[in-house]
């Protein structure tokens, strides 16, 4: 499964235009200085930004909604619904009956299940919306910083999991990071120029 | 720290805090309690609170039904369009009743623009009521919803798109339930607001005593035949009102959480 990609992003004193590739399996890390265009190239991808050709194995997805995309996306602010349980946001939109259990303990948050998103701390819910994301099979993952609440000493094992578990699906991954070992751990970079 | 306030600010406070409190005070001490059982089974008085509260109810319920959609399209129009679209809202909340009142006689009256097409709230019926108290308590739900949903930003429902929620669903299970504090506030100032509701009402549903006359109706009225019952009637609208607010309690109102 190929993701090939031409975004396009243009508002007052930014424009973004940039081709890129990814294989299925594969992981692209998307770096530059702040305010190149990381976030606005993932949004891109996501189809929340109007503008960008999207094609995965030839088929032209540019049209679809952000719904009918099969993404996994982290959100660099994460956005979990603050009145949801963890377990509840990771199985929202999935069909009834999904378990979010296999998914919180691959990013060692199984004991946070039924606790409510707003009581979490700044990692806990990283880990949270990274189990979201995977939770969903997706076909593209998108991630913006994924890994910038998490200790130091817990961020290698929880790279490694998300990056199988991607591979797993077979999916593309997209990382925005300024993190070396997200760098390291990709296939390919992607630099991004300042504006 | 504790903030020091300045004396000049609590001064303008406590000016502020009497004005409102005063009056209230005024009506309490004046109140003929021996009368007020009397009163309050008076079968016209009875009447004028079945009367208001079933009318407020409803024009609640109808705020809900097309103010929180209101609200949201407001909420995500484009600035500009926004901007019109909220000036319109506002209109009839800083109109005078009474001119909201005609308004409503020169659209849906006898005679109106547009007479035949809310048939079932003719003036001078208790569905006209209805009709009169929706017109002006609607946008204060309107306004409220919309100022919630607008801090959103539209985050919360971007992200439930890319987990695949259709338009519909991030309505019902992301804006409905983020902003449901402001829904249940912007409901009951409504219903306040609706209870209270004089000018449109007198001037579009008349005060026919069992069908039209509502308690603040019933109030001016009697405040020309017996003041004593009037005052009776007063601190009954304001006992309801006050369950009102009891009933919001913080919980519902971040704003209002120490």
């Amino acid at each position: 499964m190929t993701v090939r990609a031409d975004v396009r992003v243009s508002r007052p004193g930014f424009s973004l235009d940039q081709h890129l590739e990814v294989r299925a399996g594969d992981v692209l890390a998307v770096i530059g200085a702040n305010g190149s265009g990381k976030t606005s190239l993932l949004r891109g991808l996501a189809g929340l930004e109007a503008g960008t050709s999207l094609w995965v194995d030839g088929r032209d997805l540019s049209a679809e909604p952000p719904e009918r995309r099969r993404l996994g996306v982290v959100f660099q602010d994460l956005r979990l619904p603050p009145w949801q349980s963890a377990a509840h946001a990771v199985t929202a939109g999935l069909p009834r009956g999904a378990h979010a259990h296999e998914w919180l303990e691959r990013v060692g948050a199984a004991h946070l299940a039924r606790a409510k998103v707003s009581t979490l701390s700044g990692g806990e819910r990283q880990r949270v919306a990274i189990a979201r994301a995977l939770a969903r099979t997706p076909r593209l993952v998108l991630l913006d910083e994924p890994f910038s609440s998490i200790d130091v000493a817990s961020t290698s094992a929880l790279r490694e999991a998300v990056l199988q578990a991607a591979r797993d699906a077979g999916a593309s991954v997209v990382i925005a990071t300024h993190d070396d070992d997200d760098v390291a751990a990709a296939d390919e970079t992607l630099r991004l120029g300042s504006r | 720290m504790r903030t020091r306030v300045p004396p000049a600010v609590a001064a303008a406070a406590a000016i502020g805090g009497l004005l409102l409190l005063l009056p209230l005070l005024g009506l309490l001490v004046r109140v003929p309690w021996s009368r007020a059982a009397d009163v309050i089974t008076d079968h016209a008085v009875l009447d004028a609170l079945r009367i208001s509260l079933v009318c407020s109810a409803s024009a609640t319920v109808i705020s809900l039904v097309v103010g929180v959609p209101l609200a949201w399209v407001i909420a995500r129009a484009r600035p500009a369009v926004r901007r019109v679209l909220r000036a319109v809202i506002l209109i009839p909340l800083v109109l005078p009743p009474v001119v909201g009142g005609i308004a409503l006689l020169q659209t849906f009256g006898r005679r109106g623009i547009a007479h035949d097409v809310l048939p079932f709230a003719r003036p001078f019926t208790t569905s006209g009521v209805v009709l009169a108290e929706t017109f002006v308590a609607l946008p204060l739900l309107v306004v409220t919803v919309e100022a919630a949903l607008r801090a959103q930003d539209g985050r919360l429902n971007e992200a439930a798109a890319t987990l695949g929620l259709g338009p519909w669903s991030r309505f019902l299970r992301i804006d409905l339930v983020a902003s449901r504090g402001a829904i249940v506030a912007g409901s009951a100032l409504c219903f306040a607001r609706a209870l209270g509701e004089f000018g449109a009402t007198i001037t579009y549903a008349g005060n026919l005593p069992g069908t039209t006359q509502t308690l603040p109706l019933a109030t001016y009225l009697a405040l020309e035949q017996d003041v004593a019952h009037a005052l009776v009637l007063s601190v009954l609208l304001l006992v309801v009102s006050l369950l009102v607010l009891v009933g919001l309690r913080d919980r519902w109102i971040p704003a209002l959480q120490s």
